[in-house]
């Protein structure tokens, strides 16, 4: 694993750590996919930031905040200094994102709720396409999100508006098969008039060219990534303990050495 | 008057364990009762029932709108189905699901919203929910019930089994007092009388009912009488005892975790000043969106303590003894 993709998780780990919350199984299945748009793709930088012709990045998963925070901070548009009372009532930095303390931009939405960051991505996009800005728009949603009605609304509405400026990122990482079988996403998705790519969620190369690889044809993309629930640390992929709890001071040195030795 | 058991002590079971066993008994009563959950059984402790009840027990995933229709189709074919989430998403998400697939349609769905109002503390705005009474008062037919004691959760839980139309239950999952004596019989549309005072009357619902015993407490020290009333069922509201009260105590106050509009405290003075008009001082949240926080900072943010309580109190008796 590259050492920065190491970094950012270690971020997760002491940002998990200070404020005793957040899901790092979630922020590290998605950790490289939030690295590699903003390091690779999206039109952004924390200059721009509030520029209304920006590509914006939207966390419709809100449980893996922690790995945009970590993206945010090796960006600079944060400095781990903010994050002293992340979680608390006196810090902007909840443990899901919160758009309203934000004002100069960094955050697009405010998550928690499943099923709404889709359709509001949609409308940051069919905004763009209304103002000619070029401006594109990245979500990130997880696989189980994809049993709220509200997302196959969007994905209606993304096609019939040709919205080929939203990609919708879905993190795979296989959370909802015990529940129900949710079937091809591929073919699905497809069938909706997407272009779909698929890609290894932790190979920055293969994502890269994912998103590279669409063009601008009047139809919605999606890239869905395999991904591993906690990847990069052994202790966080095979225990569902892991699934929302906080490391101690101890369990962050070991867990910071573990995906240290990935 | 009810025999109360208060200590402010944590209680003997926890809202969720007395969940599991009720539902767990009512499987074996009548093998048509149904649970359905969106996702929400690792918080709500009730992976094992699903693992141990295939056929009573079953998990959508993270679709409510979904699980309520799913649930009113159930019905139909005569399944008695309980469903399950947290509460905005139980019911602010899916309001139209809910009015339409179960109220309109007289289907006969329980639903139980965990964790309202600021019992979601950390989870923050998106999950506090302050108008969930206030939407489901609305559905005609509709029975509202803001849960104060496990005891009393687990009664109606299953006096409700046949219940005709939207039965909505609003809960923590944990931390809520034992307040009741075990023999207790709780009715729907019936209100406990849990303190009697002539100065006035304060009617709490829910986590707030302890918090307004600590009050009538702390207001007895300084001479000050009240009674304390537990609606049980927001709606239907037991109008009588309401009016009895006004009457008796020419001031009420109203106290709720949730807006003071459209629920317990809009329910009163609805009730209040048509039946025999008295003033009405509503404790609860004053038009404003969830937070993150922890409950004590919540309650300070938000005017649920119990020294607003008893400062709205010792206003309201001064002005009655002026009129």
């Amino acid at each position: 694993m590259e050492a920065k993709l190491k970094t950012l998780r270690q971020t997760c780990l002491k940002l998990s750590n200070i404020c005793q919350d957040g899901n790092l199984q979630s922020a590290f299945s998605c950790m490289d996919t939030i690295w590699c748009l903003y390091d690779k793709i999206m039109n952004w930088s924390k200059e721009t930031a509030d520029d209304d012709a920006r590509d914006r990045f939207v966390i419709s998963k809100g449980q893996a905040t922690l790995a945009l925070y970590a993206v945010l901070i090796e960006k600079g548009m944060f400095a781990m200094s903010d994050f002293q009372q992340m979680g608390s009532f006196n810090s902007r930095f909840c443990i899901q994102t919160d758009i309203t303390k934000f004002p100069e931009g960094g955050v697009e939405n405010s998550a928690g709720s499943l099923g709404h960051g889709f359709p509001f991505a949609a409308g940051l996009a069919y905004a763009a396409k209304l103002k000619k800005n070029g401006s594109r728009v990245y979500v990130l949603t997880g696989d189980g999100e994809f049993c709220e009605g509200t997302m196959w609304e969007t994905c209606l509405f993304a096609s019939a508006k040709k919205l080929d400026n939203l990609c919708v990122i879905i993190d795979d990482n296989h959370s909802v098969g015990a529940m129900i079988d949710i079937g091809d996403m591929k073919a699905k998705l497809e069938s909706f008039g997407f272009d779909v790519h698929m890609a290894d969620g932790h190979d920055l190369e293969e994502l890269e060219n994912a998103f590279n690889g669409f063009e601008d044809n009047g139809r919605p993309k999606a890239v869905i990534a395999s991904t591993v629930r906690g990847y990069g640390s052994g202790t966080l992929t095979e225990n569902d303990i892991w699934f929302h709890k906080a490391p101690d001071d101890g369990e962050l040195d070991m867990l910071c050495r573990e995906v240290q030795e990935f | 008057m009810e025999h109360i058991i208060y200590t402010g002590d944590k209680p003997v079971k926890e809202i969720f364990e007395v969940f599991s066993e009720t539902l767990e008994e009512l499987f074996h009563e009548d093998s048509s009762v149904v649970y359905i959950d969106a996702d929400l059984m690792a918080s709500m402790r009730t992976k094992d029932l699903w693992e141990k009840y295939p056929k009573n027990v079953f998990n959508t995933g993270i679709q409510e709108a979904n699980m309520v229709g799913v649930a009113g189709g159930m019905n139909l074919t005569g399944l008695k189905p309980y469903i399950h989430s947290f509460a905005p998403f139980a019911v602010r998400r899916c309001f139209d699901q809910i009015y339409v697939t179960v109220g309109y349609a007289h289907k006969s769905v329980r639903i139980i919203g965990s964790e309202p109002g600021i019992c979601a503390t950390d989870n923050g705005g998106t999950h506090m929910t302050f108008e969930d009474m206030a939407l489901m008062r609305t559905i005609p037919e509709a029975c509202v019930i803001d849960i104060s004691d496990a005891g009393m959760f687990r009664q109606l839980l299953k006096k409700t089994k046949d219940r005709r139309g939207v039965t909505y239950f609003r809960t923590p999952r944990r931390g809520l007092p034992d307040i009741y004596a075990p023999e207790t019989v709780f009715e729907i549309g019936k209100g406990k009388i849990l303190r009697e005072g002539h100065d006035a009357a304060v009617i709490a619902s829910g986590i707030m009912v302890s918090s307004a015993l600590q009050a009538a407490e702390l207001l007895h020290e300084e001479g000050i009488e009240v009674s304390v009333i537990d609606p049980v069922t927001v709606k239907p509201l037991d109008y009588d005892l309401i009016e009895m009260f006004a009457r008796k105590t020419k001031a009420i106050v109203t106290v709720e975790n949730h807006s003071i509009t459209g629920g317990l405290g809009s329910a009163v003075a609805e009730t209040v000043s048509e039946r025999y008009p008295v003033p009405v001082e509503r404790i609860g949240v004053y038009d404003r969106f969830g937070q993150v926080g922890n409950e004590a900072f919540l309650r300070e943010q938000y005017l649920l303590t119990t020294e607003e309580i008893v400062n709205r109190v010792k206003n309201l008796v001064k002005r009655k003894n002026e009129i």
